[in-house]
C-alpha cells in the first residue's frame, strides 16, 4: 500500500547552524491490512517522517510511493485527494480538538473538506457523524457536546472518529496514548485493533512505547538520528534485535515485572 | 516511628460547583531507604498527597478535615509557614514532572542552584565566602548525578541542556540540602526511555548510599516494578491496596489493582487481549457510600455500597481495601 524508498530529509545549514540530517535512506513497505510501527527517541526523525508522508515537508530525496503514486510530487488537487484516503490521529488529544468547536463539527470537518467528492448533504452528514461516534463507543447524545465536556480517553474517541469520517485506508497514529492513563489506553489500543479489523485498515503507527508497538503491530523499525536501525516483523526485532543500540533500548524499557527489580540486582 | 507516615488524611476544595472530596482517608507510610510508589489514574489525588506532605497546598481554600501527616514525629499540618520553609529543601526535597517549565530560563543554572544551596546551608546570602562554598557543593552534586564538565556546566542555561540533563539538574537541586525525604512526582515522564532508564538508575543509587526515602508519584507502573521496593495503589482519594512491590504486583488483590496490572501490555502479551477498565473515575463531588470502585468492579455485590470496606492484612504489611480481599477471582 504505502511503499516508502530511500527518503531522506536534510534540513539545509543556517546562519550558525550546521545542517541537519532528520531523516537518511529511510526504506519501508506497508503493506494493505497491516500495521506498521516506527520506535524512536526524541530527535530520531519519527515526526518529520509522518510531515513528509502527509505532504507538510517535501522531502530531499527517495520515493514515498502511495498506491504507485509518489506523494511527493503531487500536483495540490492530488495531494488532496490522498490526504483524504492518509489520515492521521494525533498525540495530544487535549491540544488537537479544537475548543469552540462541538463533536458534530470537529468530526464532520473532514466531510466539509472533501464536501467536492462525497457530495453528502447537510443530512447525510449528521448521519455519518453519528454513525462515526457510535463506531468508536460514543453515542448520538455526545453529538452537542465540546472538548471540555469529555474525558482524555472520550477525546481521543473523537479524534479517532474524525480520522475515520472520510473512510481512509490509512491512519497514521502519531503516539495516541502517550497522554492516557493505562486503563483509558488498554480500550483505545483494542478499539484501534478491532477498527482495524472491520475497516481493513492500514496504521503507521509512531511511538516511543515499545509495549504498545509490539501490542498492536506487525512489523515494525527502529530509528536512530534518521537512520533505520533494525526493521523486521515485531518479535524479530523485540526478541532478537541485531543491533548493540537496539538492545540497550529494549533493555530499558520497565516492564510491569517484579523480577526486574533494581533491588534484585544486588 | 515511620520517616512519614499519614493517617486518615482527609482534604476537601471548596469550588463553585460545590465541595469537591479530594483525599478521602489515605493511609501510608515510608521508612529511610523505602522508595514508595503512588499509583493511580489521572484525578485520583497522588499529586495533591504528595503536595501536601510539603504543605503547598494552600489552605484557605482547601481543607484538611481530618487525620495527619508526620514528618520525623512532627505534625506537618500544624507548622507555620516559617517552620516548612526550614523543612522544603533542606528535609523534604521535591522533584517534579516537567524539567522544562521548572528551571527559569533567564537565569543559569549555577545562580538556581547557589539560591537553594544558600537556603539549606541557612547562609546568609551576600556573604561571598558561603556563595564559594554552595557554589562547590553545586559542583559536587552535580557531578554525583553524571553530569560532565560540572564546573563549566555551572554557567550554562537550561536552554543549553537536554530534557534528561535538565532533570538531573532537578534532581541535583533537590538533593543538595541532603534532604531525609524525597517526593518525586513523575520524575521521568517527560524523558525518553533510555534516560528514563539512566534515572532510575541514579535515584535507586543515590536511596542506597544516602538511605533516605522516597515518595515516587507515577502512573507508569513499569517504573514502580523497576524502583520501588513498596506500592500504594490509589483510588479515588484513598489508598486501596499497598505492600511490598513484589506483593502487590505477585498477588494483586484489589479488582482495581488487578484491572491497572491487566491494562498493560508487556512484551509477552499478545493483540486484542489487554484489557480496559470500563466506567470512569467517580466525581469528587458528589457524596458517596461504600467502596468507591464499586461502580467499575466486575466483582461488586449489594453490600459493596453499604459501608467504605476497611483494610485488610494480608500479612508482610501487605494490606487491602475490599471486604472480599483474598477470595476474588
Amino acid at each position: 500500500m504505502l511503499e516508502v524508498k530511500g527518503l531522506s530529509k536534510i534540513y539545509p545549514a543556517r546562519r550558525g547552524s550546521p545542517a541537519v540530517t532528520a531523516l537518511d535512506d529511510v526504506s519501508f513497505t506497508l503493506a494493505a491490512n497491516s500495521a506498521f510501527g516506527v520506535v524512536g527517541e526524541s530527535g530520531s526523525g519519527k515526526t518529520t517522517l509522518t510531515r513528509c508522508l502527509i505532504g507538510l515537508e517535501k522531502p530531499s530525496q527517495g520515493e514515498m510511493l502511495f498506491e504507485g503514486r509518489d506523494i511527493a510530487r503531487l500536483s495540490p488537487a492530488d495531494l488532496r485527494e490522498i490526504r483524504a484516503r492518509i489520515q492521521i490521529v494525533f498525540q495530544d488529544p487535549y491540544a488537537s480538538l479544537n475548543p469552540r468547536m462541538s463533536a458534530q463539527d470537529i468530526i464532520g470537518e473532514p466531510l466539509l473538506i472533501h464536501h467536492d467528492r462525497l457530495q453528502l448533504t447537510a443530512r447525510a452528514r449528521t448521519d455519518r457523524v453519528v454513525e462515526l461516534l457510535e463506531r468508536v463507543g460514543l453515542g448520538v447524545r455526545h453529538l452537542h457536546r465540546y472538548p471540555h465536556e469529555f474525558s482524555g480517553g472520550q477525546r481521543q474517541r473523537i479524534g479517532i472518529a474524525r480520522a475515520l469520517a472520510v473512510k481512509p485506508q490509512m491512519l497514521i497514529l502519531d503516539e495516541p496514548t502517550s497522554a492516557l492513563d493505562v486503563s483509558v489506553q488498554a480500550q483505545i489500543l483494542n478499539l484501534l485493533a478491532e477498527l482495524q479489523d472491520s475497516l481493513k485498515l492500514s496504521y503507521l503507527f509512531i511511538s516511543h512505547d515499545l509495549g504498545v508497538v509490539r501490542y498492536i503491530c506487525d512489523r515494525a523499525l527502529l530509528l536512530l538520528h534518521g537512520k533505520v536501525i533494525e526493521q523486521g516483523p515485531v518479535d524479530q526485532v523485540f526478541d532478537h534485535p541485531q543491533s548493540d543500540y537496539a538492545r540497550r533500548l529494549i533493555a530499558a524499557i520497565p516492564d510491569v515485572d517484579p523480577s526486574q527489580s533494581l533491588h534484585l540486582a544486588c | 516511628m515511620a520517616l512519614l507516615s499519614i493517617e486518615n488524611l482527609h482534604l476537601s476544595i471548596p469550588s463553585f460547583e460545590g465541595e469537591a472530596r479530594i483525599l478521602n482517608g489515605v493511609d501510608l507510610s515510608v521508612e529511610r531507604g523505602e522508595i514508595c510508589g503512588l499509583v493511580g489514574e489521572t484525578g485520583c489525588g497522588k499529586s495533591l498527597t504528595g503536595l501536601s506532605v510539603s504543605k503547598l497546598v494552600s489552605s484557605p481554600p482547601a481543607r484538611y478535615d481530618q487525620g495527619s501527616i508526620r514528618f520525623d514525629g512532627q505534625d506537618i499540618l500544624a507548622l507555620s509557614e516559617n517552620a516548612m520553609r526550614a523543612l522544603r529543601g533542606r528535609r523534604i526535597g521535591m522533584i517534579f514532572q516537567d524539567p522544562t517549565t521548572n528551571l527559569n530560563p533567564l537565569f543559569r543554572i549555577g545562580e538556581q542552584m547557589v539560591d537553594v544551596a544558600l537556603h539549606s546551608m541557612g547562609a546568609n546570602r551576600w556573604s561571598g565566602s558561603a556563595r564559594r562554598e554552595a557554589r562547590e557543593r553545586c559542583i559536587a552534586m552535580l557531578e554525583r548525578v553524571g553530569i560532565q564538565d560540572a564546573h563549566n556546566r555551572l554557567d550554562d542555561y537550561p536552554h543549553q541542556f537536554s530534557g534528561g540533563m535538565r532533570q538531573r539538574v532537578l534532581i541535583a537541586m533537590s538533593l543538595i540540602g541532603r534532604p531525609d525525604l524525597l517526593i518525586a512526582d513523575e520524575p521521568t515522564t517527560a524523558l525518553d526511555v533510555s534516560v528514563q532508564a539512566q534515572i532510575l538508575q541514579l535515584l535507586f543509587d543515590i536511596v542506597r548510599e544516602d538511605k533516605i526515602a522516597v515518595l515516587l508519584i507515577t502512573h507508569n507502573l513499569g517504573v514502580v516494578a523497576r524502583l520501588c521496593t513498596h506500592v500504594a495503589v490509589m483510588y479515588a482519594g484513598r489508598i486501596i491496596e499497598r505492600g511490598t512491590m513484589a506483593d502487590v504486583f505477585n498477588q494483586p488483590s484489589h479488582p482495581y489493582t488487578k484491572a491497572l496490572l491487566a491494562a498493560v501490555p508487556t512484551q509477552k502479551t499478545r493483540k486484542g487481549t489487554v484489557q480496559g477498565l470500563g466506567g470512569s473515575v467517580p466525581d469528587p463531588y458528589l457524596p458517596h457510600a461504600g467502596c468507591r470502585f464499586a461502580p467499575r468492579c466486575a466483582w461488586a455485590e449489594a453490600r459493596c455500597g453499604e459501608a467504605v470496606p476497611p483494610d485488610a492484612d494480608l500479612g508482610n504489611g501487605h494490606r487491602v481495601a475490599c471486604i472480599k480481599a483474598g477470595g476474588t477471582a
